[in-house]
């Protein structure tokens, strides 16, 4: 019997010993893990498929950019396929477990530096395992006049991890990824690159001059598997005088359409600055600590009857927008004043202010996200079913009123036929929604996750037949979502890769692309 | 110099509480349960609950969370 619960595939059991042996001596004994008891915390995913299918067969732990230089020499030797994580919390996406069974998972959470933040220039560079939670107690021990944004894992996610999947957060620098400025990246070959004006001798403005000169590749190191990103700078927003968040409800799922409309002039012309959301009954549900067992004790989808009794209980909209003005108390003042008249014109929506909402969740939680304050109460959403099983099916949209009503409609409808619930919001942009459907379902119920297997299918493939693809997927489904966009793409992609990593050493198989 | 008891509760009101005090995951505080069991979960994660890593959390700050929530009076 193997020593080891699982191999890289297409490496033999002596080949592997030997790049263990290396990884030791570059590491230490205590930095390379192949126990399955220590394997064991990597190997927890939401998703609908086999655990065993994205075990890992050793973890390394690396702290220096040399150490990873040199953890690459060895796979490149033995051709052993690692799978880089940061921080490790993507939830609903894969969370910190390989694409692919076997590949040996570089945990980068111990290389957690906060290099540099510039309180004047509005900039931080960090290293992958900083978590949004100690950049926030840094800005706040240190009293920096500045704004975080982040997704709501907030408190143990971290901005490399996320910004390297192109995650969102909801302040005004929600587009994380857009916010983003400079990134070093150990290459396959293990030479080191540093993008945008990071590379010139001397240089001061690597985090505040995002092109540089020539091809700007930041993006393309961002959902690929062409290196492995050892810092990256973004900026930060600097911290108004007045944050003013608020909602609006909408009693009907059918006002959809019409919110959106009345949203997208707002956003555009950004007197609504932030990522804006439309959160549906059950998303606020389950983040307000209600349960579908509080309800219901039967299976399969839950009827719009017991929806609109929660509604009702809960003092919950169909439809829940929250928003958040920033500024001098006359700026918003200003725009308060635009808003709540856009509102009243339509005729239908309540607004609630902060002051009407007190300490209610999920006011509190989404105020906190809207001012980059950490908070986990949207893990809510993981109580609803229960079971631990997650899975984020994100379509991009237009955002216009039909098509988002479309969406919505077509979600709900697939879900239902499978027996799960529409829990979704959109997270508006300024002329697109990624609207982000949490397919949730009883993971340690067999039958329900295979119905939730193929409810993902379906769903990808009934969007995709209107013309719709999602911006990001969790693991098991990286290579079914990269058909979504064609073969020219997935060539160009693969000729990359093989000019930059020959021996298909980083993470082979990430968002589809391999050897 | 912080305790070990004081360790743990560090961890625990800057991580565990933000779902264990905030109705998303149970109550911890005041259980009795053995250090053992709170160092499993948290290591192999439970249903919702996902897992923490040795870099998450290393064994002797885990150690010390399992120690101060095992012997942790009830809330109130």
């Amino acid at each position: 019997m193997s020593k080891y619960s699982v191999l890289p595939k297409n490496v033999s059991e002596r080949d592997f010993d030997a790049a263990i042996q290396e990884f030791t001596a570059i590491l230490g004994a205590d930095n390379v893990l192949t126990a399955a008891d220590k394997l064991l915390p990597y190997g927890k995913i939401m998703m609908s498929v086999a655990t065993e299918q994205h075990a890992a067969s050793a973890v390394l732990l690396a702290t220096t950019v040399e150490q990873i230089q040199a953890v690459v020499k060895v796979c490149n030797t033995y051709k052993v396929p690692i799978w880089t994580i940061s921080t490790g919390r993507n939830f609903g996406y894969g969370s910190a477990a390989p694409i692919e069974r076997g590949q040996v998972v570089l945990d980068l959470r111990l290389m957690n530096k906060i290099i540099h933040i510039d309180p004047e220039l509005c900039t931080a560079l960090v290293e992958p395992g900083v978590t949004y939670q100690q950049l926030y107690d840094y800005i706040e021990e240190n009293q920096l006049p500045l704004m975080l944004s982040f997704s709501a894992p907030s408190a143990i996610a971290g901005p490399l991890g996320n910004t390297m999947d192109r995650g969102v957060g909801y302040t005004p620098y929600g587009e994380h990824f857009l916010m983003q400025c400079g990134m070093e990246v150990v290459l396959p070959n293990g030479e080191v690159l540093r993008t945008g004006m990071g590379s010139v001798k001397g240089d001061k403005a690597w985090q505040v001059f995002k092109w540089g000169y020539g091809p700007t590749l930041d993006g393309m190191f961002t959902q690929s598997n062409y290196g492995i990103c050892t810092k990256m700078g973004f900026w930060l927003m600097p911290k108004p005088p007045v944050f003013k968040p608020f909602e609006i409800q909408f009693d009907e799922e059918s006002d959809i359409s019409e919110i959106v409309e009345m949203l997208r002039p707002l956003r555009i012309a950004q007197i609504i600055p932030n990522s804006v959301v439309i959160a549906g009954t059950l998303w606020e549900a389950a983040t307000c600590n209600t349960r579908r067992s509080d309800y219901l004790t039967t299976p399969g989808a839950t009827p719009d009857s017991v929806l609109k009794q929660i509604q009702k209980d809960k003092h919950l909209g169909a439809w829940n927008v929250y928003a958040a003005l920033y500024g001098t108390p006359e700026q918003v003042e200003v725009n308060w004043k635009i808003v709540t008249d856009v509102v009243k014109k339509s005729g239908k929506g309540r607004v609630i202010t902060q002051e009407e909402a007190g300490d209610t969740q999920p006011f509190k939680y989404r105020a906190q996200l809207m001012s980059g304050v950490p908070n986990l109460q949207e893990f809510g959403l993981y109580n609803w079913r229960g079971g631990g099983g997650s899975m984020w099916f994100a379509p991009v949209s237009q955002a216009r009123g039909s098509e988002c009503e479309k969406q919505m409609k077509l979600a709900k409808t697939i879900l239902n036929k499978h027996g799960l619930d529409y829990v979704g919001e959109f997270i508006v942009g300024w002329r697109d929604m990624h609207h982000v459907i949490d397919v949730l379902f009883d993971r340690s119920n067999p039958e329900e996750t295979e119905r939730a297997n193929a409810c993902f299918h379906e769903l990808l493939d009934a969007f995709e037949h209107e013309g719709y693809a999602v911006y990001r997927v969790n693991t098991a489904f990286q290579e079914r979502v990269a058909q979504s966009y064609g073969q020219v793409k997935r060539n160009i992609e693969r000729t990359i890769k093989r000019a930059l990593d020959p021996n298909g050493i980083i993470a082979p198989g990430k968002c589809g692309i391999d050897i | 110099p912080a305790s070990a008891d004081d360790k743990g509760r560090r961890f625990y009101e800057k991580v565990c509480a933000r779902c264990h005090e905030a109705d998303i995951g149970p109550v911890l505080l005041g259980r009795r349960l053995p250090p053992v069991f709170f160092k499993t979960i948290a290591r192999s994660g439970f249903n919702a609950m996902p897992a923490f890593r040795i870099t998450d959390v290393d064994e002797a700050t885990l150690q010390a969370v399992a120690e101060y929530l095992s012997t942790s009076k009830p809330k109130n």
